[in-house]
């Protein structure tokens, strides 16, 4: 059995199809989508309440932007947990993860997202409900609990209030070439044998 | 076992290309060989299954050995290469694969030549073009061959007890790049982590970067490397500039610092010393007189770091030299082993017979013919049968 290639068929026929596409970009697609790729529509983030009640021309929009940052705050209850700060900055970059239970009142001892704006789903109408946002370390915008519970991506956030620094730039403590001079010194590039 | 003289497809290469083979052909000549082929008995493969296993079973014994009884200088191991190839194996940091080449001729026991346990190819060769011929052309011969079940069950291995949120379900893969051989390896490699649940980057091993500020390595995009499959020697990652951040780090590394231990051609010393007599080994030792007597067909002296038959040479009855390859390695010492006969490969040469190990079990074969007697890059990867 160990050496029957009955199996082989079969495995190896998905496998060379995973190995022609192996160059694809490999982004995990577990997360809906709101915003269009065209841009027709672009969601509205607030960096944080002050920008949201710089744009509030009444006070039923200032009431609006105050319960929607307290509802998008007790919603980040649902935002992705991660045993260590340095797991969590991994995903999020350094500096933007905090302690869970500086934001959650139960719990604790797990890290997560820091906030980095809110977002309205579904327009200022009666049904209104908001959303945390955060943001990875490669630039993706996520909100928090869109659409039923997932992490959803925003694909053209119209950030007011300023958008967040993009955390790729801040590479300054990283060095490489650190690896691999022995086969650019060596006669044959090759290392396998 | 029977050497087969056959017609290659007339479309061959784009064949080969049609699996994903993209380095079929170096320097005009072909690499990939379809004109012959090899043929066992069920019996045979049986057989070296049942070496590869043994030897593989063997082959960790010897590394709890040398450990034990603090062996490794005579490996040339010390320093930070000691300390991770220690450490490694207390924590016992899980193997993927090696390659066990073997001389075998079809009479007598197949003897161990070596242990390529750290950076093995032509994995892609044996896995999925030797397949994907036989079922072109023998589809109904059998073929050992179950490397992708191996190579996906290992993965999966991996994958288990690790929570869904953590980094050590995402696998980096690094080799030297450009080149199109090793990237073909480790696209390979890739394709069955995905297959097992990983998701994947791969990495030019001179992009990997060190964080100094979480003392981490990196990728480009910054993030974490958990687990590294390297395509790249240990022993030239220990003496470059990043081998001190090893130990800090915290990457889990594949195949793990241990694997140092087998690749070495000290190990095959080390062997002869614990099962003198065995069957599937040749006579070795770090000394030329003391095999002398055994070696009736002349010795062969091998660099202990050497890789792709560098620094091989190859000695008669009488001490004279018979075959010779030059190299980069030897500064490090030489292990001395009798020569044992190798498959004669018709006009071409010879054959060596190179067992997969995947994990802990033999799980396929690949055969590779050279002109002369030592096997380098420039050998030809031949398909095999068995019925």
């Amino acid at each position: 059995m160990t050496r029957s290639g009955r199996m082989a068929a079969l495995a190896a026929a998905v496998s060379a199809a995973a190995l022609l596409s192996a160059c694809d970009d490999k982004q995990p697609q577990r997360h809906s989508q709101v915003g269009t790729p065209q841009g027709q529509q672009q969601q509205v983030v607030y960096r944080n309440l002050d920008a949201c009640l710089a744009q509030a021309t009444d006070m039923t929009m200032v009431q609006a932007c105050r319960d929607g940052y307290a509802q998008a705050m007790e919603k980040m209850a649902e935002a992705p947990k991660y045993e260590t700060q340095a797991t969590c900055e991994d995903v999020y970059g350094p500096g933007n993860c905090v302690p869970r239970g500086s934001v959650v009142h139960e719990g604790g001892g797990s890290f997560i997202p820091f906030m980095m704006g809110y977002m309205i789903g579904g327009g200022f109408g009666r049904s209104t409900a908001y959303y945390p946002v955060y943001v990875d370390r490669g630039g993706t915008t996520f909100a928090g609990g869109y659409g039923g519970g997932a992490n959803t991506v925003v694909s053209t956030p119209s950030w007011q209030g300023g958008a967040p620094t993009a955390v790729r730039s801040s590479s300054s403590s990283v060095v490489r070439g650190g690896f691999g001079s022995t086969a650019m010194a060596s006669a044959h590039a090759t290392s396998g044998g | 076992m029977q050497r087969e003289l056959i017609t290659a497809r007339p479309d061959w290469q784009s064949a080969v290309e049609a699996v994903g083979f993209d380095f079929h052909t170096f320097d005009a000549a072909p690499y990939w060989c379809e004109d012959n082929f090899w043929a066992f008995t069920s019996a045979e493969i049986d057989g070296l299954e049942q070496v590869g296993n043994e030897l593989h079973k063997m082959c960790m014994q010897a590394v709890q050995q040398v450990i034990d009884d603090r062996r490794l200088a005579l490996f040339g191991i010390s320093g930070l290469a000691e300390d991770l190839v220690k450490h490694s194996w207390e924590r016992r940091d899980p193997h993927l694969y090696g390659r066990v080449d073997l001389a075998y001729d079809g009479s007598g026991p197949p003897k161990l030549l070596e242990y390529n346990a750290d950076t093995p190819t032509s994995l892609f060769e044996a896995a999925i073009v030797q397949w994907y011929w036989k079922q072109a052309c023998y589809p109904q011969m059998d073929q050992f061959n179950s490397l992708e079940e191996g190579l996906i069950e290992r993965f999966r291995a991996l994958m288990r007890g690790i929570p869904s949120q953590d980094p050590r379900r995402h696998l980096h893969l690094s080799c030297v790049m450009p080149n199109v051989e090793d990237e073909g390896n480790l696209k390979y490699i890739e394709a069955c982590a995905i297959d097992a649940g990983f998701t994947t980057t791969r990495i030019d091993i001179a992009d990997i970067g060190w964080d100094k500020g979480r003392e981490k390595f990196v990728d480009l995009d910054e993030k974490v490397i958990a687990r590294l499959f390297k395509l790249y020697p240990w022993e030239w990652m220990v003496k470059e500039s990043f081998g001190f951040n090893i130990p800090i780090a915290g990457t889990q590394f594949i195949e793990p610092a241990w694997k140092m231990v087998l690749s070495n051609k000290a190990i095959l010393a080390q062997l002869w010393e614990m099962f003198p007599q065995h069957d599937y080994l040749l006579p070795a030792s770090f000394e030329r007189e003391k095999i002398m007597a055994q070696s009736p067909l002349g010795v062969v002296r091998k660099a202990l770091l050497g890789r792709e038959g560098a620094n091989i040479t190859i000695y008669d009855a009488q001490g004279n030299v018979m075959e010779s390859q030059d190299g980069d390695y030897g500064a490090e010492g030489y292990v001395w082993q009798a020569r044992a006969p190798l498959a004669r490969a018709g006009a071409r040469g010879s054959a060596v017979l190179g067992v997969w190990i995947i994990g802990d079990e033999a799980r396929g074969m690949g055969i590779r013919e050279a002109e002369g007697l030592i096997t380098t890059d420039m050998c030809h990867f031949v398909p095999h049968v068995f019925s």
